[in-house]
């Protein structure tokens, strides 16, 4: 047994010292966790499905008008029509705001209809946890709960988008090359714009799925709440377009200039309420 | 200086603590008794900012707690309840307050040394949380509540799971508490490990209310224990009651009994020994039995 020697001098609160600290423990926390395997896994089985799907249907098509060596308008029209029968858009999407090639258009389309979810199945636990566990009464010694709500959202997004952007990355570079012998830079510079509107989309959701985890006091509660907020999303999207944040994939199909420049303020606005919303919900969470 | 001033805490309309006055200075070691459920654990939380006040405050050296804790680590809290991320091992759990806190490298290191091998944990370093024994998850707890040497130490039942040899150096460490004018404040349900000069004031809670608050001097001065026969224990109490004496008898499973006397003064307390004549007399009560005097569970 030693002596006990104890300086007795207060530590300070720092919060970047606490953001940058706890975004690394979260962050790898993400990575080692199953619900992030499960999500790679699920991601990667419905990338491969899409694509294939995409492409089974386009060379059929590609074969009932027997034109196998097409050039690029041929295939515009075949796009067109598989756009018009499998989502039933009725708009042209190669246009001067989006123009890329289909494939990469239809999988960020599918991706920006399913990552809802999924974004909701991998984030549900992530503040509830805190709470169901009361972690949070521990760490709201160390640091703010500001600091606490910031980095898990931080933790989240870099674990997500990568791979999200990965998956539009592996479209892009499987499809182009095989089907679309077009200028590459072109084709980058409208690829690269695709990928802000989805972070930018996605980034809405991780903010909306955020809200739903703080305002459960379980995380089955809070998986419950997402899927209603959800579903209400949805349900809104039908009559009043554009009240919500799903309405917003459609852009992919509708690329207007006036609406692709007020849509990051549209993003930023849906994503700051949910923010916000969710924090404020985390912050005033009463412990007994 | 901690000013606790009419502190009123509810959940939803059920009135948690009431009226609560409370002002600890530096160097103090304060005990919390009290019942299951009289609001112990929500007054501590309360203390450490993890709960909101409904009336009243709270102030530390004149400055608002909510202010206080935004720039400052100064409460260190072990909490009953064991809230730790049970998927970590130890050593990243430490880690992670360790970072928070602001550690450097040699400070983490020095920090280990001197409280790893003291508390016999080098087995477990390693080891998940989740697979830990109860009374390693209480080490782990005092490490973290200690880390960044806060200024204000809450304990919520801090000696529950530990074995003889950690609960003399948990006591140790309470006791440098004292003179290097930090502040402590334990919840504990094993008042005689809090007896013996470790605490300076026992507070007494029932029903949210504090019901006594009582120095060492005050125990030592205005209170004693008769111990005597159920027969004998009926006519000394008729005789020392309702005087100028707070009395109760108190039964403690043995064929004796104990009359506990509160008196309110030096002289009262010498007329009550004369009372009791030839009975056996303890001068200095023993908390646990002062607790029933004023506690009903």
């Amino acid at each position: 047994m030693s002596n006990v020697n104890m300086n007795i001098e207060t530590g300070k609160k720092s919060f970047w010292r606490s953001l940058k600290v706890f975004t690394r423990y979260e962050v790898f926390d993400l990575l080692k966790s199953k619900r992030f395997l499960l999500i790679v896994i699920v991601y990667i089985t419905l990338l491969a499905i899409f694509n294939l799907l995409y492409w089974a249907l386009t060379e059929k098509n590609m074969e009932i008008r027997h034109d196998p060596f097409a050039g690029k308008g041929s295939l515009d029209t075949i796009y067109r029509e598989n756009i018009v029968n499998v989502f039933g858009q009725t708009r042209g999407l190669l246009n001067h705001v989006f123009s890329i090639d289909a494939v990469t258009i239809i999988y960020t389309y599918l991706m920006l209809t399913f990552s809802p979810l999924f974004l909701l199945l991998y984030i549900f636990p992530s503040i509830s946890d805190e709470v169901q566990n009361k972690t949070t009464k521990v760490l709201s010694l160390y640091t703010t709960r500001l600091s606490v709500y910031v980095s898990k959202f931080i933790a989240i997004l870099i674990t997500t988008l990568p791979l999200l952007l990965l998956g539009s990355v592996i479209t892009f570079l499987l499809n182009t090359s095989r089907l679309l012998p077009v200028d590459a830079d072109v084709q980058m510079n409208y690829f690269w714009k695709i990928q802000v509107f989805v972070t930018l989309y996605l980034t809405m959701f991780i903010a909306m799925c955020m809200m739903a985890s703080a305002a459960g006091r379980t995380t089955y509660g809070s998986l419950g709440i997402g899927i209603v907020l959800l579903l209400f999303f949805s349900i809104i999207d039908n009559f009043y377009p554009y009240a919500s944040p799903f309405a917003y994939k459609d852009l992919v199909f509708y690329p207007g200039e006036q609406i692709i420049t007020y849509f990051p303020l549209v993003c930023a606005g849906f994503t700051g309420i949910f923010f916000f919303a969710g924090f404020l919900m985390y912050k005033f969470r009463e412990f007994k | 200086m901690l000013k606790i001033e009419s502190v009123t805490k509810s959940f939803r309309k059920k009135k948690v603590l009431n009226n609560i006055t409370l002002n600890v200075k530096p160097g103090e070691v304060v005990a919390l008794a009290g019942p299951n459920g009289v609001g112990k654990t929500t007054l501590l939380n309360l203390i450490a900012g993890i709960s909101s006040i409904n009336e009243g405050s709270v102030t530390i050296d004149s400055i608002p707690l909510k202010n206080y804790l935004r720039r400052n680590r100064g409460i260190g809290y072990f909490q009953q309840d064991f809230l730790f991320f049970n998927h970590r091992t130890f050593a990243d759990q430490l880690n992670l307050f360790f970072d928070l806190a602001g550690y450097s490298k040699i400070q983490k290191e020095e920090f280990l040394e001197r409280w790893i091998s003291d508390m016999n944990l080098q087995p477990h370093y390693k080891e998940k949380i989740k697979n830990l024994s109860h009374g390693t998850v209480v080490k782990l707890n005092f490490l973290q509540t200690i880390i960044g040497s806060p200024e204000i130490l809450l304990f919520d039942e801090p000696f529950s799971g530990l074995d003889v040899e950690q609960t003399i150096l948990v006591r140790k460490y309470l006791r440098k508490i004292k003179t290097q004018s930090g502040i402590a404040i334990i919840s504990s349900h094993d008042l005689h490990l809090l007896d013996n000069g470790l605490c300076n004031r026992f507070v007494f809670l029932q029903d949210g209310e504090i019901v006594r608050s009582l120095s060492e001097k005050e125990i030592q001065e205005n209170y004693m224990t008769i111990v005597c026969s159920e027969d004998e224990s009926e006519k000394l109490y008729k005789k020392l009651f309702g005087l100028h004496y707070n009395a109760k008898v108190i039964d403690i499973g043995e064929p004796e009994v104990k009359i506990v006397v509160e008196c309110k003064t030096k002289e009262i307390k010498n007329l009550a020994k004369k009372e009791a004549g030839s009975l056996r007399i303890i001068e200095r009560s023993d908390t646990k039995d002062i607790y029933r005097l004023f506690v009903t569970s």
